[in-house]
Formats: structure tokens, C-alpha cells, sequence
């Protein structure tokens, strides 16, 4: 966790979409800890509004909420030009094998699982971010 | 042909009423036949008796004739000329002899009349020699030639030779030589002819088979022969074939045969007639017979059919036909228990659709059922996990001191004993909803291509975590033959061998942790071996049911939800291998997952 640099976000924006409110604000607490621009949203019709609005540097999005689940957010994104080369991570509930498959087909780049913990999100987050070119560069590590 | 019962039934019935009829038929017909012969050579034979009585007597008469005249008159003492005025009074009163001679003792004629002729007394014929006169003399009885044709006439003559002796001196007087004409025979033979009610012509013919007496003269006049064959049937005089009946005729040294012959086609009119009338008879029975039979067999075989039939319609669905059979007997029984059983099976029936609405329901039922439990498990696993999820978050926040939180040293123990707890419950659930979900079927397994290496690396990275906190030695070991990639499930793969590996190092206390990958055939193999408490010999019987460790001591002690070694069972079915285990108690465990190379 020390490895982790507190600035490594810093003054990135980022969307979160959860319909959760907790949490959305663990993932709020934590992503703001290392520095991160957060916005978020409780439902997909609000969070792709906002990323139009932010063009964040990526966008984690919970699949089941109401209104548009998190498959209607990356369906509606990979259609939008402008946000089709966003990087977006699925938050999903406990995953079940099977899970993955089906994210990175539907074209997310890739998924954590919740609970969002600070030492399971952190890292995994920045395994994932290293993978990702655009973002990567970016990283202050 | 035969596998139909009316068929059979009718072919057995022929067998055993007209076959019987046709041999008594054959066999009276034949008796009747040989009986109506028989009956017809009585009577002709019947016929040629009184044929042999009339012709006797016919001889006898004139015989007698010549007898009485040649005693009364003393032919001896009188002229030629006086003898010849008796004798031919006998010729012309009855034409029944062609001449008479009047011959002296020694041998010379002293008269003699003749119907067709003329006689001179001077033309004296000497008998002397003659062997009729002198076998005659010699008998010193009446005597007979043979029979012999008239020169003249061509007539069939015989000669009576009658001798007379002196009364007193008993010296032969004279001789009378009568030439009798066989004519008078003829119409004696032609009159019973035609008195017999039978259509038979009769004959006589003497020993060397010429006849000698007809109806019919010409026969006699052409000196035809006839010779009658052995036994009744031969051709008749005439070239008729014909029915003959033979009848010996002896009269002193006289020999004749006496003919009667019926033309076959008269003969045999009353045998053929009566065998028609048998055949006849045993005809119509026959018919009757057939009748019968059709009508027997139709009897027993229509309401068999009519069973047959009301069975296929029963089959067909039509459960309530009947067979209609008014009758007392083992047909009209079996017809009531077809009947009863048909009533039975559609009460049954009723009974079992009513059944099976009932199954149909509860499965339904059942169905919905298991719906909502899934839902319910959905809606459940969402509902725990969500305020879950929070808490782990947040303790995981105050723990690293994000947010800006302070807190002092028993606080924090108290968070990280909630944030333990709070993982044990997380896991709980988490397990128990695995299980559900793949025991309702909604298990979703991906056949990707996965490294089992770069699996491997991220178990070890995981698992030496724990084995460093026990202080246990964890080695890994891969088989070099292993492929880089198989076809598998990288999350199930995972479940599996992270669920192994912490059971693992949960239940050894010393020594180590080893896993391996070995690579066999068309399969490959992920080994776990513990130097931990082992399993006993009992347990490993239930060790992969759900909520089983060893006993329930060493699920206080050891913790866990028992759901791990039967979750890792179900994913490596689920995959198309299986699980083995080996143990020994208190040293040790390995647990081996056989997997197919390229997925299920």
C-alpha cells in the first residue's frame, strides 16, 4: 500500500457510476485519497451525462443499477465516438466465473470486484492502469 | 392362410364332416354298384332257370310224344305206307320235327316222313353202321345225337333215338329216329324273352359255342359261336358290352349253355342311378354341412372379431366403446370381462389424468418454487453483499487512515476485528451463493485459452502470503511438458486451486505446502499436498458434501463454511475432470485435479 504514491491520480478525472451511495463514497474516500478528480453518479443515464461533460480519464461503472444498468453505459459509450476510446472498468457484485468473459466482450477493458477495499482496489486499479498505454504513461509512479 | 381362426375353425370342420361324408359316399356308392350287379345277374340268372325248366320240358314232351306212339302203335306190324300215315299225322299236327324214320332191328328203314322233303319207300337208307343206332341198341334207351345243321333247310337239328322192345320176348321191334327242330326252342327262348321284365337276350349254345337257339334266328343260321368270358363283364354276342350270366343246361347226354346277356349300358342304368343318388345325397348333406360350418364358425369367430375390433377402437382412444355379445357362454364371458375391463381402465384413467393435472400443478408449483428461490437468492445475495461491501470499505478506509480518520489503539483493534468478521460473513455468502448458482444450472463455465503459468504465478503469489504468516514452506513445482496454454476456465480454475492450496496451509501447522502441474496424455493435473492433520479413512467418504469438515470439532476449531472442497468439486465436474484424494491421518493430504487438456 506504501507503494502507492498518494499523488499517483493526481488531478485525474474519473467517473464512478454506482447506485449504492455507500459505495460510491468508499470508492469516492479512496480515489480522492490518491489525488483523483472524482465525479460520480447514481444511476447510468446520469453517469454517461457526466461523462460527457468530464471526458474522465476512465470510468469504473456498477453493471445492475437502475434506469441504464452498466451493460447500457458501455453500449452506449462504444457508440459515441468521442468516448469510445475512454478506458471503462466493470464494478461488479462478488463475480461468478464467467463474469469476465462477458464484460471485456461487451467492451469493458476490465472489472474489479467488490467490496471495494483500500488494499485490493488500490492495487488491482493500478495493475490495471499499467496495462492500459494511454494511461499508463500518464501515471506518477 | 391358415393364421386366421375362421380359416382354421372352417378348414377343420370340412376336415371332419365332408371328408367322413365323401368316403361313406365312396363306399356306399361302391356297395350299392356291386349289389345292383349282383341283384341283376340273380335275376337274369332267375330267368335262365326258367329258360332251362321250359326247354326240359319243352324235350321232355316230345320225347314222351314219340314214347307214347311208338307203345301204342306196333309200328313192327304195319306197311311203310301205314307208318308213314302216323308218323307224318305227328310231323304236320305239331312241326316240331324236321323227319322221323321208322329203322328195323337191323338197321335198315322201313319209312320215313320229312316236313320239306319227299320220301320214297324204295330209297331204304341203311342205319346199321350208324353210331347213334348203334349206341342206341346197345343202351336199349331213348338216346341223343348233337346237334347238327339240316343240309336242306340249314337248321339246327337233334335226333331222339328211341329203341322198342316185345313185350313178351323182349327183342327190339324197331328203332324211331325223330329229327327235332331246334325252331321250336327259338320261340320258346324268344317267348320268355320277351315275358322278362329285364332288357336280357338269351341264348343257348351247345359244347363247341356255336348257338343254337336265338330270338334273334340269323345268329343260328350264320352257325355264329360264342364263348362266355370269366366273370360278369365281356362283350355280348352282338360286339355289345354287356353284362353276362351263364347257366349250364343238362339233359341225359344233351350239354348246352344257357347265355344271358344285358347290354352294360341297361345293365349298370339302376347301379349308376343309385350311385348317383348317393352321391346326390352326400352332396346336399355336404352343402348343408358347409352351411353349417360357415355358419358354426361365424358364430364363434364374429364376436371374437367384434372384440378385436372394439379393442383397436379402445386403442384408438375411444374408451368407450363396448362389445356388444348377448350370449352365455365362455364368449359372452370374456366379452363381460372385456367390458368390465374396459370400464376399469377408464375409471383408472380418469384417475390418472386426474393424477397427472395434479403432478402437472405441483410441478408447476414446484417450478415457480424454484424460480422464486433463485430470485430470492439473487435478490438475497445483492441485499447481504451491498451493506457487506460497505463495511469492508469502510473499515478498510479507517484502517489505512484515509479520510483523514484518527482513531486510538483499541479502536483500531476493534475495527480490524470487525473487518474480520465482516470477511468471514463476506465469505460465507459469497460461498453459499456459488453453490446455489450451480446447483440451479446458472453456472456459466468459458472455455477460453488459459496459461497455467501465469495461473500458478498469481495462486503463489496469493497463497505464499498465508504460508509466510504460518511460517509453512510452499513449493511449486510445473511439469516442463506442460503446454503453454489450455482450454479451461481461468476464474474456476482459480476458485479450485485457491480453495485447495488455503485449505491447505489451514490444516498444517508444520512442514509444507506444495502444489504441482503435471502434464499426462491428453490431461493435465494440479496437485496439492500438505504435510498438515490428513483426513481419516471415514471422513473422506463425506468430505466434498456441503457443510462437512472432518467432525464439528475441527470446524470450531479450524473455521470455514464447508462449502470450499464441494464448490471445487462441482467447478471440476463442472469442467470435465475430477478430484482425487489421498491422505494419511496426521500426515498429510493431497488433493489431485485431473483436467482435460482442451476443455470439456
Amino acid at each position: 500500500m506504501n507503494k502507492i504514491p498518494r499523488d499517483l491520480l493526481d488531478g485525474w478525472d474519473i467517473v464512478v457510476i454506482d447506485d449504492e451511495p455507500d459505495s460510491l463514497m468508499v470508492a469516492q474516500v479512496i480515489l480522492t485519497s490518491y489525488g483523483a478528480n472524482l465525479h460520480t453518479a447514481e444511476h447510468g443515464e446520469a453517469g454517461l451525462q457526466t461523462i460527457r461533460e468530464v471526458l474522465p480519464k476512465f470510468v469504473i461503472s456498477d453493471i445492475s443499477m437502475p434506469v441504464l444498468d452498466g451493460w447500457g453505459v458501455i453500449s452506449e459509450m462504444k457508440k459515441d465516438a468521442q468516448l469510445s476510446e475512454i478506458p471503462a472498468i466493470a464494478l461488479t457484485a462478488h463475480a461468478m466465473v464467467g463474469d469476465r468473459e462477458r464484460a471485456i466482450t461487451a467492451g469493458f477493458y476490465n472489472y474489479l470486484t467488490k467490496p471495494l477495499t483500500v488494499e485490493t482496489f488500490m492495487q488491482d486499479l493500478v495493475n490495471l492502469i499499467v496495462d492500459i498505454p494511454v494511461l499508463a504513461s500518464q501515471l506518477n509512479i | 392362410m391358415f393364421t386366421k381362426l375362421r380359416t382354421r375353425l372352417t378348414a377343420i370342420f370340412i376336415l371332419l364332416t365332408i371328408l367322413p361324408m365323401i368316403a361313406i359316399a365312396l363306399v356306399l356308392g361302391q356297395s350299392i354298384y356291386t349289389s345292383s350287379i349282383a341283384d341283376t345277374s340273380e335275376r337274369v340268372g332267375l330267368i335262365e332257370d326258367q329258360m332251362a325248366f321250359a326247354i326240359s320240358d319243352e324235350i321232355d314232351k316230345h320225347v314222351n310224344e314219340l314214347m307214347v306212339l311208338g307203345e301204342a302203335i306196333p309200328f313192327d306190324q304195319l306197311t311203310p305206307s301205314q307208318q308213314r300215315g302216323i308218323t307224318g299225322e305227328l310231323l304236320t299236327a305239331n312241326q316240331a320235327y324236321n323227319n322221323i324214320v321208322i329203322i328195323s332191328p337191323d338197321g335198315k328203314a322201313q319209312s320215313e316222313v320229312a316236313l320239306f322233303d319227299v320220301v320214297f319207300d324204295n330209297q331204304s337208307v341203311d342205319y346199321s353202321q350208324d353210331p347213334l343206332f348203334l349206341q342206341t341198341i346197345e343202351l336199349g334207351e331213348i338216346n341223343y345225337s348233337g346237334v347238327f345243321f339240316d343240309e336242306v333247310t340249314g337248321e339246327p337239328l337233334i335226333t331222339f333215338a328211341l329203341p322198342f322192345y316185345n313185350k313178351r320176348s323182349n327183342d327190339l321191334s324197331y328203332v324211331i329216329f325223330a329229327n327235332f327242330r331246334f325252331r321250336v326252342i327259338w320261340n320258346l327262348v324268344a317267348t320268355i324273352e320277351r315275358q322278362s321284365s329285364q332288357n336280357v337276350e338269351l341264348f343257348l349254345t351247345d359244347p363247341e359255342n356255336t348257338v343254337v337257339a336265338h330270338a334273334n334266328p340269323t345268329y343260328v343260321f350264320q352257325k355264329a359261336t360264342y364263348e362266355a368270358p370269366q366273370g360278369n363283364f365281356g362283350v355280348g354276342l352282338g360286339g355289345v358290352e354287356s353284362l353276362i350270366s351263364t347257366r349250364p343246361l343238362t339233359i341225359n347226354n344233351l350239354q348246352f349253355t344257357i347265355v344271358g346277356q344285358e347290354p352294360l349300358e341297361t345293365a349298370l342304368l339302376e347301379a349308376q342311378s343309385a350311385v348317383i343318388n348317393a352321391i346326390a345325397i352326400v352332396a346336399v348333406a355336404a352343402v348343408i354341412a358347409g352351411v353349417v360350418v360357415l355358419f358354426v364358425t361365424s358364430q364363434i369367430v364374429q364376436p371374437i372379431e367384434q372384440l378385436a375390433g372394439v379393442a383397436n377402437e379402445i386403442r384408438d382412444g375411444n374408451l368407450n366403446a363396448t362389445a356388444d355379445v348377448n350370449r352365455n357362454d365362455e364368449i359372452g364371458n370374456m366379452a363381460h370381462a372385456f367390458n368390465s375391463m374396459t370400464a376399469e381402465l377408464r375409471h383408472t384413467l380418469a384417475g390418472l389424468e386426474e393424477n397427472v393435472k395434479e403432478l402437472q400443478k405441483a410441478r408447476r408449483i414446484a417450478e415457480e418454487n424454484s424460480r422464486l428461490k433463485s430470485e430470492f437468492l439473487a435478490m438475497m445475495s445483492h441485499e447481504l453483499r451491498t451493506p457487506m461491501n460497505a463495511i469492508e470499505g469502510f473499515t478498510s478506509i479507517m484502517l489505512n487512515g484515509l479520510g483523514g480518520v484518527e482513531f486510538n489503539d483499541p479502536a483500531e483493534d476493534f475495527i480490524q476485528r470487525i473487518q474480520s468478521n465482516s470477511k468471514r460473513l463476506l465469505a460465507l455468502i459469497n460461498d453459499f451463493l456459488d453453490l446455489s448458482r450451480i446447483e440451479s444450472g446458472r453456472l456459466e463455465l468459458s472455455s477460453g485459452e488459459v496459461s497455467p503459468k501465469d495461473l500458478v504465478r498469481n495462486w503463489e503469489n496469493e497463497i505464499g502470503i498465508l504460508a509466510d504468516k504460518k511460517g509453512l514452506n510452499f513449493e511449486v513445482t510445473v511439469d516442463p511438458k506442460i503446454p503453454n496454454t489450455v482450454v479451461g476456465d481461468a476464474e474456476a480454475l482459480s476458485k479450485v486451486a485457491i480453495n485447495l492450496l488455503g485449505n491447505a496451509i489451514k490444516f498444517t501447522e508444520t512442514g509444507k505446502v506444495s502444489l504441482s502441474l503435471k502434464y499426462c496424455g491428453d490431461k493435465w493435473q494440479m496437485i496439492v499436498a500438505d504435510t498438515g492433520i490428513g483426513i481419516p479413512p471415514h471422513a473422506r467418504e463425506y468430505i466434498f458434501d456441503e457443510f462437512r469438515q472432518v467432525d464439528q470439532s475441527s470446524k470450531r476449531k479450524y473455521g470455514g463454511t464447508g462449502l470450499g472442497l464441494a464448490i471445487s468439486q462441482k467447478l471440476v465436474r463442472a469442467m470435465g475432470g475430477y478430484i482425487a484424494l489421498e491422505s494419511e491421518t496426521g500426515q498429510g493430504s493431497t488433493f489431485t485435479v485431473t483436467l482435460p487438456l482442451n476443455g470439456k
